[in-house]
């Protein structure tokens, strides 16, 4: 069985932790019984070849599926989520591939679209929007990641691709108190694009909230990952600190080396 | 840059908008101006649905009239029936105060508060075909539905020697002018001829199909069924086809209000037995003849409206035989004035 | 509102600033749909007999036959915002208008003012009514808004029928036209001025308001939308309603300014008022809709329709000139979205 790297030695209980979850469709056993910890600060790496389980982990830790059998923690506390709206309650959130944001709205609007400021008093009931406050709030977090817009009061059809995903890391640590799964965060953008993005989810996790990162992009999420969790048929592989950890170990750890290596 | 381009190529594209609705606009509008004379008067006319053939036939009998007398006719109606839409453009045109206005309202009552305040200013306004709740306009022309059902239960008669069982394929239970069309008939029948039964009155809703379907369904339940009447043209050529599918040609007469293009060439072929049509040239022409002589008086102030209901206009029961004789002409209904 | 307050970077220089403000509204495209509507009221007005079209009974007459359009245009333009469509409006002006005039003629006896005040209630509760059914039938059974609205459209107008027979309903009191639908408030039609009121509603609440955001966020991304944790259910419905109280208001203009129900007339209404949303520069594809667009729209229509009555030319043209404009509208603004790089929202243009 693989090790866990950082358990020990950690005040804090983990922003999620799984034990022994398990996930089948149909005849497809998709989860065989995965643990793993997230703590706040940290970039996990989850690496995994195709259909090794590591979407369909991510949907169990944000609600979308609920396993079948296993434990789920969050913050300390035990769990059942139903929905992406529980476990945004928990404090996590997800950043998704295709981003979900509404292009035809302002950045602004994206970055607070369900968690609205209205203004105070009457105007405030009849649901007017603080713009203004909005804005300096959204322009503080946006300074705060170091991502430079031409303004929030643009709409998101008018930004590249690399400036949405920023804007939708933005929206997620907005509104996260405690971790961030993020879907391929740069599966559709260019080199330069995908530096902002790697840069922008070291600034995340600096603020101290835990961000699982999902993907195919072995070199930069190594650049950027503090620990590298591999999923092989639905079970951790390889759960180690990616300091020192070379490619290699990894590809290995995929394709099936590793279990012989370890085991 | 980029919204400079943008707003420019919007600018040419609505330009041409502009540009091609202008010379359709001046350009109609200038073949429509008026030929001179001493006293030309401008008359607007209003009606239900300027594609109808009634209303075109109408149209025709106020163009020829309008000339005749010299004034200029402005001829407006909605594309379909619809109140609003013909209350709208009555409105719309009282605004051009025109020196007298003819309306074929399709709506007893909605026209009543506007002609009266047209008529209050001093504007003439005549009814063609149709009649308002109140008498507020200067006068009503439209045909004597009653008289009408009348000749056409006496024709019925004679063409079935008093026996016999008849079908009726109407419009809508409620609605009164197509109830008119039917009810003067059942009564005379009644009256004077009870050796016709009346079926039950069917209803259409001016639909070809259901007319179809609907009298197909009566010649099967109804064997002894030698008579058929469709209260208007379209119901006329549904009947006539589920005649001819039962091979009943010989042995059933189909009746039918109103003498469409449609209908006219269906009496000719003897699908249709029998038409009783009214005639909307000549309310146009009586329509627009009656402000014109009202102009000419030259009064001043209010127009007094008319004690009578209305003035009949001539309706004129149609068969094979007399169809084709001139007397007949104004009586059918035209797809073009030419 | 301080629209320019604040920004990621710091101010441009006034003339930029300024120039940015005309650009503003060139690109907007209520602008010119605004320029074509003054271009035809001159036109309209140069060729009428007399100028007649510029006088005060002709803009009277203008503002009162835009009422029921500009407020079908609104409630559309609201539901395209939120990506949906309703086509059954005509249907349900029909049957607001029959239900609330059975209400207030059954009413009659008990005096005329409650009559027609529990007549107009009547209208828009069974406005807001028929609007709650789409939107449940919508949400709650998964039909498109097309078809969902086509359903009702035809549930509408049977219904209506059955309750007149087919045959329009009247004998409405007398005041129900003086003193609403033929009233004239400083110089503006009451009905008009009823109809402008609820658009700034309208108005006010898309821009200014959560809801507002709420709604083009449906359009725009509904996938966004739900894992926003918006009540997009919720949120339709009352959409749907909303729009369906401004239908039952037509409803009851309807009948007011008539003295009579319209059994048989609004079968295009609906229509017309996606076209007049779309010539505005609302897209079909939800996300988008200029409201002041919008009305500018729909005052197209209405334009056309009295002009060309007031020039004297066949009302056919009016159709003609219309579906004109829109498709030139709806090209125009396709052509505007490729530039900017968003036909299908795939293609993300890199700014340098």
């Amino acid at each position: 069985m693989p090790t866990s790297a950082s358990i020990e030695g950690r005040d804090e209980p983990a922003v999620i932790r799984a034990r022994g979850l398990i996930k089948t469709f149909g005849h497809v056993a998709a989860l065989q019984g995965v643990d793993l910890e997230l703590y706040g600060g940290e970039v996990v790496a989850l690496l995994g070849d195709n259909g090794a389980g590591k979407s369909t982990l991510t949907k169990c830790l944000c609600g979308v599926y609920q396993p079948d059998a296993g434990e789920l923690e969050l913050a300390g506390r035990p769990v059942q989520l139903r929905s992406i709206r529980d476990a945004e309650a928990y404090g996590i959130s997800v950043v998704y591939q295709d981003l979900a944001l509404a292009p035809d709205l302002t950045v602004l609007e994206n970055i607070f679209l369900g968690h609205e400021l209205l203004r105070t008093g009457l105007l405030g009931r009849a649901g007017a929007l603080a713009r203004g406050e909005m804005a300096q709030r959204a322009d503080a977090a946006l300074q705060a990641l170091g991502i430079d817009l031409p303004s929030v009061r643009i709409p998101v059809s008018e930004l590249s691709g690399g400036q949405r995903q920023a804007v939708a890391i933005a929206r997620a640590t907005m509104w996260t108190r405690a971790g961030i799964l993020m879907d391929e965060p740069t599966a559709a953008l260019g080199t330069r694009q995908s530096d902002i993005v790697a840069n922008l989810i070291t600034a995340t996790a600096a603020r101290g909230l835990g961000v699982m990162v999902i993907s195919h992009d072995l070199p930069r999420v190594m650049e950027i990952a503090t620990r590298v969790i591999v999923l092989r048929h639905g079970r951790v592989v390889l759960d180690t600190p990616a300091q020192g950890l070379s490619r290699r170990d990894v590809v290995d750890a995929m394709v099936g080396y590793a279990e012989e290596v370890h085991g | 840059m980029r919204m400079r381009t943008r707003g420019a190529q919007r600018l040419t594209g609505l330009a041409g908008i502009a540009a091609l609705t202008a010379v359709a606009i001046t350009g109609c509008g200038s073949s429509s101006s008026s030929s001179g004379g001493s006293k030309s008067y401008s008359i607007a006319a209003v009606v239900a649905d300027a594609a109808d053939p009634y209303y075109v036939s109408m149209q025709c009998g106020a163009e020829q009239e309008a000339k005749r007398s010299g004034a200029k006719l402005n001829w407006q109606g909605p594309a379909a029936v619809d109140t609003a839409k013909e209350v709208s453009a009555l409105n719309t045109v009282s605004i051009t105060k025109p020196d007298g206005i003819m309306i074929s309202p399709f709506s007893p009552t909605a026209f009543v508060a506007p002609v009266q305040r047209i008529m209050k200013a001093g504007t003439p306004v005549t009814l063609a075909d149709g009649e308002l709740s109140q008498k507020v306009a200067y006068r009503t022309f439209h045909a004597d539905i009653n008289a009408a059902g009348a000749a056409l239960a006496q024709r019925m008669a004679s063409a079935l020697g008093a026996h016999g069982t008849l079908g009726i394929v109407a419009q809508d239970p409620g609605d009164p002018l197509d109830g008119n069309r039917y009810a003067a008939l059942i009564k005379v029948l009644e009256a004077k001829y009870p050796g016709i039964t009346v079926l039950p009155v069917q209803y259409a809703n001016v639909s070809t199909a259901r007319s179809a379907s609907i009298a197909a369904g009566l010649l099967r339940a109804h064997p002894e069924l030698n008579v058929l009447y469709a209260t208007n043209g379209p119901q006329a050529a549904g009947v006539a086809s589920a005649i001819a599918a039962a091979k009943r040609q010989g042995s059933v007469k189909l009746f039918a209000f109103d003498a469409t293009p449609q209908e006219v060439s269906q009496l000719k072929s003897g699908a249709i037995d029998t038409l009783v049509a009214q005639s909307p040239f000549l309310e146009g022409q009586q329509g627009v003849r009656a402000l014109v002589s009202y102009l000419k008086q030259g009064t001043s102030g209010p127009v007094p409206a008319a004690t009578e209901a209305y003035v009949p206009t001539p309706f004129k029961v149609l068969t094979k035989d007399n169809v084709e004789a001139p007397a007949s002409k104004p009586f059918l209904y035209l797809s073009s004035c030419s | 509102m301080a629209e320019h307050a604040v920004s990621s970077r710091p101010a441009a220089p006034e003339r930029g600033e300024r120039r940015a403000v005309l650009q503003r509204v060139a690109g907007h495209p209520a602008f010119w749909i605004a320029l074509i509507d003054v271009a035809l009221i001159l036109i309209f007005g140069l060729l009428s007999p007399n100028n007649v079209f510029w006088t005060l009974g002709s803009f009277q007459n203008l503002a009162v036959d835009s009422a029921e359009a500009l407020l079908l245009t609104t409630g559309v333009a609201l539901l395209l915002g939120a990506g949906e469509f309703d086509i059954s409006q005509g249907a349900n002006v029909v049957l607001s208008s029959v239900i609330g005039g059975k209400v207030m003629l059954a009413l009659g006896s008990a005096g005329t003012l409650p009559a027609i005040l529990l007549g107009a209630l009547t209208c828009v509760a069974c406005g807001a009514g028929m609007g709650a059914v789409n939107g449940i039938v919508v949400t709650k059974l998964g039909v498109n808004s097309l078809v969902a609205t086509l359903g009702t459209l035809g549930i509408a107008t049977g219904a209506a029928d059955l309750i007149t027979n087919g045959s329009d309903l009247a004998g409405f009191p007398l005041q129900l036209q003086s003193a609403f639908g033929s009233r004239v408030v400083l110089g503006v039609p009451l009905p008009a001025l009823v109809a402008l009121a609820l658009f700034g509603v309208a108005w006010l609440v898309l821009r200014f308001t959560r809801s507002g955001v709420r709604i083009l966020a449906l359009g725009s991304s509904r996938e966004s939308a739900v894992r926003s944790g918006l009540r997009v259910d919720r949120l339709l419905i009352v959409l749907f309603l909303l729009t369906g109280a401004l239908v039952g208001v037509a409803g009851f203009i309807d009948i007011s300014r008539f003295g009579t129900t319209n059994v048989s007339g609004h079968q295009t209404d609906a229509l017309a008022s996606i076209g007049a949303a779309v010539i505005g520069g609302a897209s079909l594809w939800g996300g988008r809709v200029p409201l002041l667009g919008a009305l500018f729209g729909a005052l197209l229509a209405v334009i056309l329709q009295d002009g060309l009555v007031v020039v004297g030319l066949s009302p056919f043209f009016q159709l003609i000139a219309t579906g004109v404009v829109l498709i030139a509208a709806v090209h125009l603004d396709q052509q505007r979205r490729q530039r900017s790089g968003r036909p299908g929202r795939v293609r993300a243009r890199l700014r340098s």
